[in-house]
């Protein structure tokens, strides 16, 4: 095939797109969709509607992800809320599923008598003339998704100030899914020859394979791993209970079952993930430090505070206490960690158990109390916010002269206990100090574990999923495999187009 | 003609096709067919429904595959496209891409041919002109009439300049005025030296344009020749004369037979003495004889008789 029939098979794949009318209802639709990322800007604190038009406050809205703005930016959250809903939501679930419908019949159509004694009498190679067809459907999809995200991305960055590069590859993902499902489409497209047998195996091929993935696969690993963290942790005989249950011959057969499909099936959920991947890896992380081994983040630094002795976005607090001393005194706050798991007896066998941040902190309540330099008698207050418990303990002791006040909260995350320290003399709210400057600080904490049993299903395989991954939650291993089904795909597509006879 | 002088050659051709997906049962759509075709004859290739004309044609565009046999396009076999790059190819009820404007059809079909983007850009408005077609040439060929469909078609098949055009029933839904027009066309690829092949079922319209005529019935060539040859002499002759005396049965009574008269033209059943006889019998009597013609059997006649002769 040369570059003329090349080109004018591209030409014909694009006419075709723009001829068809479904294809044309959806960039409507994609227009519906990036105006309002025009109309409504995205503030740091409040959405500004048509212009000024009306404002909301986002903590009066409570959706859009306004939630995570203890992490990062309400406004930003709001937006990659929006981003994920519109992209991952309607183009990726009901997008490609009108896309299916309106590409199906590309292939049976070609394969009609009429039209194909025509085409095949060209001398160009039947595949060639499939795959230009095949080629049609993704033209169909790239460009609705072309329009989409870079409509909204400059939506975004017009009105909101908005840029994420790697939202743009969004656009690459929607086709990369599409060209999968597109490619299963194609075959049956071939082998039935009739647009509503291939429009409707599509669709359901479609919804099978995301049940698969991203119910069936994803909930029967994130449970077994839970399973297995729950015996490493606490060796508990009711997760070990749970374990041999789990060596059923059915149990087995139907773990086995979903393997094999998983493997075997184009992992399309994955899409979402490698976009994840991708915006982690070009945008600027979005926590000021964190501790990987104690699986905790933190947001910010404490306000009017500066490092003291240490350096970099990680630490490792079990064995460096990090410690941040006020611009304007001696005042500082540090962070530690340690263990709270102990081995106990129990009735002669062995036992492993947590100790809470609420024990800890009680303990320290009871030693503090009984000592002669307590000048205010210690209290213990809880903070529960957003999964984690914060424990605080405040109290005045008398340090020569001076009366110190001290705060120290406690934190427990999986097998670990954080505690931070702040300790701040009596001048401090005279001098400009905030007393709330510990809790302010730790409420910036996020726990980053990406253990089963504190994440959800979709969090955790989040963090499974990467480059760098074993093969089961390896990113190359689904797009090499993914890719590999569809090739499969075409070939059967092939190998049945050379058979038939006209 | 040798091997290398044919530019279309089939030998003991066979194609059978199973009657149900279960079923051991089979039917030849060609049963044996063997034919050559050397370079600037007109072919007009003719059967009733079913005969297997289509079936040969697709088998050499490679349309069809998996046949007994051997055929060749161009010394290649059908299933190399190569093969198919000097030939154009109408078929019959046949449906172009709905989605493109005529012009558009004639650059895609064009470029899938082979052809330069010069070579098409430089046959596309001459064919469109010659088909009638280009006023209406940037509109979308759905919008199109049956007619159109198939001027447009009949110009695509032309669009690579080949030199075996395949024509399945080229003025199918064409009005008389566009049959004329086709069939002009066609003697102007016939007098370029081009090689056609038309299967229609209008058998005046092959008796019109067409050199050679390949009859086939049930899957078999069952006669091939030139017109004349498949049109034999029926033995009557017809007297074109200038004036009709009312004793003109007395003066040609005794020779031959099937009197007949209409206007000033006696038909008469005569062999060749008869015919010396009757001449001298008009030329006694003082009649004018304007003109003598020897009847032929129509091709529609030689067929519709080879064909029960066939059935039987």
């Amino acid at each position: 095939m040369n570059a003329h029939t090349s080109k004018a098979l591209l030409q014909d794949a694009f006419y075709q797109v723009l001829d068809n009318k479904v294809f044309r209802i959806l960039v409507i639709l994609s227009i519906c969709l990036i105006a309002p990322t025009f109309l409504i800007a995205f503030k740091p604190t409040e959405l500004d509607v048509l212009f000024g038009w009306q404002t909301f406050k986002y903590s009066e809205l409570g959706v859009l992800g306004a939630g995570a703005a203890a992490t990062k930016d309400a406004h930003i959250a709001a937006i990659q809320g929006l981003q994920d809903i519109f992209i991952e939501g309607l183009a990726g679930t009901f997008g490609i599923m009108l896309s299916l419908a309106a590409t199906a019949f590309f292939v049976p159509r070609m394969l009609e008598k009429g039209e194909a004694d025509i085409l095949f009498s060209k001398p160009a190679g039947r595949f060639v003339l499939l795959f230009a067809r095949y080629l049609s459907g993704i033209v169909f999809v790239g460009l609705l998704a072309f329009v989409l995200v870079l409509g909204m991305h400059i939506g975004f960055l017009v009105r909101s100030g908005y840029s994420d590069p790697a939202f743009l590859w969004s656009a690459l993902t929607l086709v990369y899914v599409f060209a999968l499902i597109h490619a299963f489409s194609t075959m049956v497209g071939v082998l039935s020859r009739s647009s509503i047998t291939a429009l409707l195996m599509s669709i359901l091929f479609f919804g099978f394979n995301g049940c698969v993935h991203n119910v069936l696969w994803l909930n029967k690993e994130h449970a077994v791993t839970q399973i297995h963290e729950r015996i490493e942790a606490s060796d508990s005989a009711e997760a070990k209970e749970t374990l041999e249950q789990m060596d059923a011959p059915l149990l087995q057969t139907l773990a086995t079952a979903i393997d094999v499909t998983h493997y075997v099936l184009p992992k399309t959920g994955d899409a979402a993930f490698l976009v994840n991947n991708l915006r982690r890896a070009v945008s600027a992380p979005d926590f000021a430090f964190e501790d990987p081994v104690g699986e905790l983040r933190f947001a910010k630094e404490p306000e009017g505070f500066v490092r003291s002795g240490w350096s970099g976005r990680t630490i490792d607090l079990s064995t460096t206490t990090a410690t941040w001393t006020s611009v304007i005194d001696s005042s500082n706050i540090s962070a530690s960690r340690r263990t709270r798991v102990n081995d106990k007896t129990s009735s002669g066998a062995p036992k492993r158990a947590r100790s809470s941040s609420t024990s800890a902190a009680n303990e320290l309540v009871k030693t503090l109390n009984s000592q002669p330099e307590i000048v205010k008698k210690a209290e213990r207050a809880r903070d529960p916010f957003d999964r984690l418990v914060r424990d605080l303990v405040t109290w005045s002791e008398k340090r020569g002269d001076t009366v110190v006040q001290r705060q120290r909260a406690f934190l427990g995350l999986g097998n670990w206990l954080f505690e931070f320290d702040f300790e701040y003399d009596d001048a401090w709210v005279a001098r400009g100090g905030d007393v709330d400057a510990l809790q302010e600080f730790v409420s910036g904490a996020r726990p980053d574990g990406s253990s089963a049993s504190s994440l959800d299903a979709d969090k955790w395989y989040a963090k499974q999923f990467g480059w760098t991954s074993p093969l089961r939650y390896n990113a190359f291993f689904s797009i090499l495999s993914s890719l590999a089904f569809a090739l499969i795909m075409l070939l059967i597509a092939r190998w049945k187009l050379s058979r038939i006879d006209f | 003609m040798t091997t290398s002088d044919s530019i279309l050659e089939v030998r003991d051709l066979r194609k059978v096709y199973k009657k149900g997906l279960f079923s051991k049962s089979e039917v030849a759509a060609i049963d044996g067919v063997s034919l050559q075709v050397g370079r600037g004859s007109v072919f007009g290739l003719l059967g009733p429904n079913g005969a297997g004309k289509t079936t040969m044609i697709k088998c050499l565009l490679g349309l069809v595959r998996r046949f007994e046999g051997e055929a060749r396009l161009f010394g290649l076999h059908p299933d190399d496209p190569a093969s198919r790059r000097k030939v154009g190819y109408l078929p019959e009820a046949h449906r172009l891409p709905g989605h493109l404007t005529g012009r558009q059809v004639m650059h895609l079909f064009g470029a899938l041919a082979g052809s330069s983007p010069e070579d098409v850009k430089k046959r596309v408005d001459p064919l469109l002109e010659r088909v009638d077609m280009m006023k209406a040439a940037d509109r979308k060929v759905r919008e199109y009439s049956k007619g159109m469909q198939q001027r447009i078609g009949l110009a695509q098949a032309l669009v690579n300049d080949p030199e075996l055009v395949f024509l399945d029933e080229p003025t199918d839904g064409v009005d008389p005025i566009g049959r004329a027009a086709i069939r002009e066309l066609v003697t102007d690829l016939k007098n370029r030296g081009t090689t056609l092949f038309i299967n229609s079922h209008l058998l005046m319209e092959v008796e019109m344009i067409c050199d050679r005529v390949v009859i086939m019935h049930k899957g078999r060539i069952i006669r091939q020749g030139t017109i004349d040859e498949l049109t034999p002499r029926t033995g009557a002759v017809r007297f074109e004369i200038g004036s009709v005396p009312t004793n003109l049965k007395e003066i040609l009574a005794g020779v031959g037979a099937d009197f007949a008269l209409d206007g000033h033209v006696v038909s008469l059943k005569v062999n060749e003495a008869e015919l010396d006889q009757a001449i001298d019998r008009l030329r006694s009597a003082r009649i004018s004889i304007r003109s003598i013609t020897q009847r032929r059997a129509t091709l529609e006649e030689s067929f519709i008789g080879l064909v029960q002769k066939g059935v039987q």
